[in-house]
């Protein structure tokens, strides 16, 4: 497990004035005093925004990010408190935005193509069009696969939540999660073996 | 050596930026303004109980007592049996005394009816009505257990011209009366009367 996986496994707590509090408690505490649920947003801002950069792009996810936790905010009532992380219930919701934004996008760029029309300027795939150093990488990786199965690599590997979490986050059955899964390492260990044999063949 | 098949993922992951200090700032600028938004709801919320319960306590009263459904003041004052205490009637026989000429308020103390009464963890409230000779005076005498033995009525949260009478001694507030001129209560007076029990009862919790 990476670094940035490995801090993500910590149990959610917050650190809320002096004492510590579980994203479901923070969550709790929120209906009677709002500033509780600041501790959720310090604590899964950074990883929010650092999956919708991978998932949107790097100018969306800003705003795409201050959305999920707003919305969150916004609809915390739906919040199965008995869930301690609230880790799946954020991506859900980023998840949504993100697709809802996506679908914006494509929208406006069709009806911006019928009023001047060139070809091939509507791009098929638009979770590459904003990209920057840091992301163009992790794109790249993520290329080869459908975009359901881009979602459940980020959240699994990138993210690091758990066959459960992920499932919860997209709303899937587990043994969806699990085998989607298996298909993608199998395949991703065809194409590493393929690249080692290419290796020895150029030696 | 063991392969994990996401190595190359994670490592892509790894150099994804985090956030810029900017966009943390207005996300929480964000959040901070809906959070604005539900603490003002909530501030409009927790006044709706109360409200309620007023209301409900008022609806209450306008509906028992007769007066209020047009058979007059003597239906308030028989609306439940039972004769006003000792200390209630001297307190009320002692109205006029020493009264300047044309501010006597001429009670009929024999009239004297009970209005109000509940059981608190303070013990039982009571509330007696008292007409006046013309028809169009009432006076209310307040009828409340004191916790700390003194004989001081509890005057800060009732209203100035109110009669408090207590178990363990008693005390007149002052000459108190509310005008009437049908023979019966209108709403407002009897709104005047549960808020003055209200208080009363408010006092007597902040007293303990």
């Amino acid at each position: 497990m990476n670094q940035a996986s490995g801090q993500l496994a910590v149990v959610s707590a917050v650190a809320a004035g002096s004492q510590t509090l579980t994203d479901a408690q923070a969550i709790e505490r929120s209906f009677t005093d709002p500033e509780a649920f600041v501790g959720v947003f310090e604590r899964h801002f950074t990883l929010v925004h650092r999956f919708l950069q991978a998932r949107a792009g790097g100018s969306a996810a800003d705003d795409l990010a201050a959305e999920t936790f707003e919305v969150a905010f916004r609809r915390r009532g739906d919040y199965d408190t008995s869930y301690t992380d609230a880790r799946p219930w954020l991506f859900g919701i980023a998840l949504n935005l993100a697709r809802d934004a996506k679908r914006r996008e494509e929208r406006q760029q069709r009806a911006f193509l019928r009023l001047a029309p060139r070809e091939g300027e509507l791009d098929a795939d638009l979770d590459l069009a904003e990209t920057n150093a840091g992301t163009g990488a992790l794109i790249q990786a993520l290329t080869a696969v459908s975009e359901e199965d881009r979602d459940l690599l980020l959240l699994f590997a990138c993210a690091g939540l758990s066959y459960e979490e992920c499932a919860a986050a997209l709303s899937l059955p587990i043994g969806t999660v699990r085998s989607r899964l298996h298909r993608l390492r199998a395949r991703l260990r065809r194409e590493l073996e393929g690249e080692a044999l290419e290796r020895e063949d150029q030696r | 050596m063991k392969i994990d098949e996401f190595d190359e993922i994670r490592e892509a992951w790894a150099q994804v930026p985090e956030p810029t200090q900017s966009a943390r700032v207005a996300a929480r600028r964000r959040l901070k303004a809906a959070m604005a938004v539900a603490s003002s709801r909530r501030s409009r919320r927790v006044f709706r109980p109360q409200v309620l319960l007023a209301a409900a306590l008022l609806i209450g009263l306008l509906a028992a007592v007769p007066a209020f459904s047009g058979t007059g003041y003597e239906g308030v004052i028989n609306w439940l049996t039972g004769d006003p205490p000792k200390e209630v009637v001297e307190n009320l026989e002692r109205m006029d005394q020493g009264a300047p000429a044309g501010m006597a308020q001429h009670l009929i103390v024999g009239k004297t009816g009970l209005v109000y009464k509940r059981q608190t963890q303070f013990g039982e409230v009571r509330v007696w009505l008292t007409p006046a000779k013309g028809g169009d005076r009432f006076c209310r005498s307040f009828e409340a257990p004191r916790p700390d033995g003194k004989t001081r009525p509890f005057t800060r949260r009732v209203w100035r011209n109110a009669v408090v009478v207590c178990p363990c001694g008693s005390e007149v507030a002052g000459g108190a009366s509310y005008p009437h001129s049908d023979g019966g209560f209108t709403p407002r007076q009897f709104a005047q009367l549960t808020f003055d029990l209200l208080s009363h009862l408010a006092g007597l919790r902040r007293f303990k």
